[in-house]
């Protein structure tokens, strides 16, 4: 317990809790509507495109890599979630083949630029290793606003987000514009892919988007309570992982993620014990 | 003036026509059941008088004031929604959903408004209840109460005894007609065409040929009985 | 020290003499490494931060947080085990004595400049050690990282 207080002490660990707490809450909340709309593994697919994107901004040099990330995952969003529905590719081809493309040709660019250290820089993306231990203040002001701005834009639009993903047809048929709708999620998402991609890297962002909607679906049947109990499960097992790892000296992304999975087992339990309640 | 009226349309997919030169209207207060063969175009023709689609060719009209908004709408459920968190609740209200404007949340009108429509379902009992755990006949009773809550003018309904068993599709029915009785106008897809002659006014027959008439001229037509010998057995 | 330098192994002065002399830190006694001044024990009573009781997480996001905030510890005595690396930065193309420290993956790295008391004997390539210095960041064109100035050499 000492331990932690004197760790606690450092203000790069504060930021950690901080931003680890901020992009789990909001994977959470966009995680309900996107796993309904079975589009679960959307966090993965995205984080690939990101990953070509930053391969892209190295090679380039560019001096502040978010100018070509952010924008490039939007376009990736909108494509893979508008072209989810009523086309010829279905969903989860689109995303696989959007995403394994990223994935090969950024690290293909990426052995013509000069970087030092290749292996580790990708491994970092990939897994998060420490970045988020490592970031500057302006690094989680940006996260701070970009959280609240999702927030925000999630509270406001709660309802339409609900019809939307319950009943498009039926949205549509009474007048509203679903494809404005859909083109916000595709935004939202993709901002916070990019952001969540510091706290547990590419390949691990998926959970932060499934286990806590999936385990809210487990016990809660109404789409408010899962929600909010999305954003609970979400917030506490970031906490606790950044927490235990900083402890037991493990990665903070796989810990973040076994906290997860655990927790996840621990709700499967209790709605089978529970049975099927009315 | 009538409340819909349907001008020499045309319907298909990518340039292609399933079903051409359609013309009919629809007045206030009125039954039309739109019965065809599979793939005739029916489920295409009610997304387009639903705005959901555009025709290839010919108008809609719509009159009496009606707005996007006002019509309600029973779509054929998806697995998506079979399998969805909701409450009871939580699903009928989303039908207040074109009367909230540039609201964030539901006004009390509306949720009273939800909380009628539901007993008047007979569903009010379960409004906490999640939707995925309600049998067919209950589900489609709670989106009739979520597609009463987005009108009182018309209502489009697709299919909606499918997959119901018979005493509970003949509930539907009656329920649906107490509804025309009220003076909301119903225009159904339905493959029952049976049932389509005990209950609507008017009949519209989609496909190789195209009817449109009360249901009297219907069964007395060549198409009609032809349909009906075709489709007979089925219960 | 910029994380995630690939080791550029050039041979120098400091290289040679390690292979002249066979001082091994590990093999001998603190005393007999340090020419000049006292034991560890006694130079540094009281370490400010101690990265060895530190879990391997913490310790690298510490060492890079001494790099990108050197205001917050400069002055301060630090106690930190990790590998020795004769490190070549192709930036400025010089070489410093740095001490090495992995993240909890093992795939990224950091580290510390540091300089020894006297004329006590570096380490090998790739040996693991522990060291107590003061952190100083004199920012100088020579050396733009962090050094561990006064730096003594312990075997535990």
């Amino acid at each position: 317990m000492d331990k932690l207080a004197e760790y606690l002490q450092y203000p790069f660990v504060r930021y950690a809790l901080i931003v680890g707490v901020l992009i789990a809450l909001c994977s959470s909340l966009l995680g309900v509507p996107l796993v309904l709309k079975r589009f679960s593994f959307i966090g993965d697919g995205l984080s690939h495109v990101a990953f070509g994107a930053m391969c892209i901004a190295t090679v380039l040099k560019l001096s502040n890599n978010m100018l070509l990330i952010m924008p490039v995952t939007i376009i990736g969003a909108v494509l893979i979630l508008r072209t989810g529905t009523n086309t010829k590719i279905k969903g989860d081809a689109i995303i696989a083949m959007i995403s394994v493309a990223a994935l090969a040709f950024g690290y293909l660019i990426m052995n013509f630029s000069n970087t030092p250290n290749l292996a580790g820089d990708v491994c970092t993306t990939l897994f998060g290793s420490t970045s988020i231990l490592t970031l500057s203040r302006a690094d989680v002001w940006l996260c701070i606003i970009m959280s609240v701005l999702v927030l925000v834009i999630f509270v406001l639009f709660y309802h339409r987000i609900f019809a939307v993903t319950f009943d498009e047809n039926f949205a549509r048929a009474t007048g509203m514009d679903t494809e404005k709708y859909n083109l916000l999620i595709a935004i939202i998402t993709a901002v916070i892919i990019v952001l969540a991609m510091n706290l547990v890297g590419s390949l691990l962002i998926s959970a932060l988007i499934i286990f806590p909607a999936i385990s809210a679906m487990r016990l809660f049947h109404n789409y408010f309570k899962v929600t909010v109990f999305s954003a609970i499960f979400a917030v506490i097992c970031a906490f606790s992982g950044i927490i235990i790892s900083i402890l037991a000296g493990t990665p903070v992304g796989s810990t973040i993620v076994g906290v997860n999975v655990l927790a996840f087992a621990v709700c499967w339990s209790i709605g089978k014990l529970r049975g099927t309640a009315a | 003036m009538a409340l819909l009226t349907v001008n020499d349309v045309s319907l298909g997919y990518d340039g292609r026509a399933i079903a051409e030169h359609l013309s009919f209207t629809v007045e206030k207060g009125d039954y039309l059941c739109i019965v065809g063969e599979n793939g005739s175009g029916k489920t295409t023709l009610m997304k387009t008088l639903l705005n959901l689609k555009k025709p290839l060719a010919g108008e809609i009209i719509t009159g009496d004031d009606l707005k996007p908004g006002e019509i309600g709408y029973l779509p054929q459920q998806t697995e998506v929604q079979r399998d969805f968190p909701a409450s009871v609740m939580e699903v009928v209200l989303s039908g207040c959903l074109s009367r909230m404007g540039n609201r964030v949340f539901y006004s009390r009108e509306e949720k009273q408004l939800a909380v009628e429509n539901m007993k008047r379902m007979g569903i009010l009992d379960r409004a906490d209840q999640c939707y995925r755990e309600l049998s067919g006949g209950q589900q489609q009773r709670v989106l009739l109460a979520r597609a009463l809550c987005a009108t009182q003018k018309v209502l489009l309904l697709d299919e909606p005894v499918a997959g119901l068993d018979p005493k509970v599709t003949a509930d539907m029915y009656r329920l649906i007609q107490s509804l025309n009785k009220e003076g909301i106008t119903i225009i159904m897809v339905s493959h029952d065409v049976a049932a389509a002659l005990q209950y609507a006014k008017h009949i519209l027959h989609v496909g190789n040929r195209v009817f449109f008439g009360t249901r009297e001229e219907y069964s007395s037509s060549k198409l009609g009985r032809l349909f009906l010998e075709q489709e007979g057995g089925e219960a | 020290m910029p994380n995630n330098r690939v080791v550029n192994k050039t041979k120098t002065v400091t290289d040679v003499m390690e292979e002249q002399t066979t001082v091994a830190p590990e093999a001998t006694p603190a005393e007999e490494v340090i020419v000049d001044t006292a034991p560890a024990e006694m130079r540094y009573d009281t370490v400010d931060i101690d990265l060895t009781q530190s879990s391997e997480t913490m310790l690298y996001s510490e060492v890079i947080d001494m790099g990108t905030s050197p205001d917050n510890y400069v002055g301060k005595i630090i106690k930190v085990h990790g590998q020795y690396m004769f490190f070549h930065d192709e930036m400025s193309e010089n070489s410093y004595p740095t001490v090495v420290v992995l993240d909890a993956t093992k795939c990224c790295a950091t580290g510390l400049v540091f300089e020894l008391e006297g004329d006590a004997g570096y380490p090998q390539e790739d040996q693991e050690f522990t060291v107590t210095g003061a952190l100083d960041y004199p920012s100088s064109e020579d050396c733009p990282f962090p050094i561990l100035k006064n730096a003594v050499i312990t075997t535990e």
